[in-house]
């Protein structure tokens, strides 16, 4: 209010749902890249949902309440996640490298823990994605994947037989365990 | 995703919310003109960042220095102020300590404020409905307000059905002190 008794907005804050920019172009176009995290607004190219934390274990997960679920057990072994990551329901091999080069950009990561439940997704996609993936992007830190699901068999199998140093792990508790020690052996 | 003030208060003019004539500037001659267009005699420097608490925040190469809003009297003044800001890292309570570098400027006509009142907007999750929710104690952190004093602030929830209602547009002027016009 002003000394004449006028009332002016003098600050104005505003915070628009992600989830519906599709639908509003006009606002979508007010974005200011430089004020965003770089590495979400990678993600969000590969329309992966990506959030990064302070942990030193990054995670590769699809869907999002296994991803917390995932980040728990971490926790519950004893370390900290350093990012959540949904690749989504029907994530391509150009996503999940994609995802993996996002968690080796951030460098607190030590470890890498991929968990993958194929419902829709098949885990010799994941496996065929993990893998061209580790290649291409010289993977230095321990990786333990978890397969579960379509095809998991075939999956495990292109793991063992691409030569790279990829821990393969039974079910969840069995794959945060390893990540955990692998990280801690590694430092 | 968030948006800067001077983009919120241009999506804010559409619907004729009266605003302070003011302009965006990336450049210290930009801010000038700006500065020259609106012809004082008072004129607010605002950094543009997406965080809160720029007026009380500070730039990390000069930490005892003036904060992220600066009030100018000449357009040279503005000049100055702006090349101090721009390239320069800006920290506030929001940013963390890294702070944000300030790439863009928003020129203001300055005012005089009497008292400064807080209104938003927003989906308040807990009855599913939008709620207005306003404080008499504008221009400071407001969530320092709800958690010491909240019985500052009021909060009206829209029912999606019948709409804003007159009487709670009085509740809120009347909470906010508002009389007269």
């Amino acid at each position: 209010m002003t000394g004449a008794g006028d009332i002016v907005a003098l600050d104005a804050k505003m915070n628009f749902d992600d989830n519906a920019l599709y639908r509003h172009k006009d606002v979508e176009e007010l974005r200011d890249v430089d004020e965003e995290d770089p590495a979400e607004t990678e993600a969000a190219k590969y329309a992966l949902n990506y959030v990064k934390l302070d942990g030193q274990i990054g995670c590769m997960v699809n869907g999002a309440g296994l991803a917390m679920a995932t980040m728990d057990i971490i926790k519950l072994y004893g370390s900290e996640p350093a990012n959540f990551l949904d690749v989504g329901g029907g994530a391509t091999k150009e996503r999940v490298t994609a995802a993996f080069k996002i968690i080796l950009k951030d460098p607190n990561v030590e470890g890498i823990l991929v968990n993958i439940f194929g419902g829709i997704m098949r885990c010799d996609v994941i496996a065929e994605g993990v893998v061209a993936a580790a290649r291409e992007v010289n993977l230095h830190v321990p990786l333990v994947v978890r397969l579960e699901g379509t095809n998991v068999d075939l999956g495990k199998k292109i793991l063992k037989e691409s030569g790279l140093k990829i821990t393969s792990a039974e079910n969840l508790a069995d794959a945060a365990e390893k990540i955990v020690k692998a990280v801690k052996e590694s430092n | 995703m968030n948006i800067h003030e001077y983009q919120a208060k241009a999506l804010l003019a559409k619907f004729a919310i009266p605003l302070l004539k003011g302009g965006v500037a990336y450049t210290k001659d930009e801010a000038m003109d700006v500065a020259r267009k609106l012809g004082g005699p008072v004129t607010v420097v605002k950094a543009q960042i997406h965080a809160g608490g720029r007026g009380k925040g500070h730039f990390k190469n000069d930490p005892q220095g003036k904060g992220g809003v600066r009030i100018s009297k000449t357009p040279e003044d503005v000049g100055a102020q702006a090349a101090a800001m721009l390239g320069q890292d800006l920290v506030t309570k929001q940013t963390g300590a890294a702070g944000r570098t300030v790439k863009r400027l928003y020129i203001e006509d300055g005012c005089d404020i009497k008292r400064e009142l807080y209104l938003s907007m927003l989906v308040d999750r807990a009855v599913g409905r939008i709620a207005v929710v306003a404080s008499t104690e504008g221009g400071m952190d407001i969530e320092t307000v709800a958690h010491e004093t909240p019985e500052k602030i009021i909060t009206q929830a829209i029912d999606p059905a019948a709409g804003y209602q007159a009487y709670q547009g009085r509740k809120i002027a009347f909470a906010l002190g508002l009389s007269g016009k």
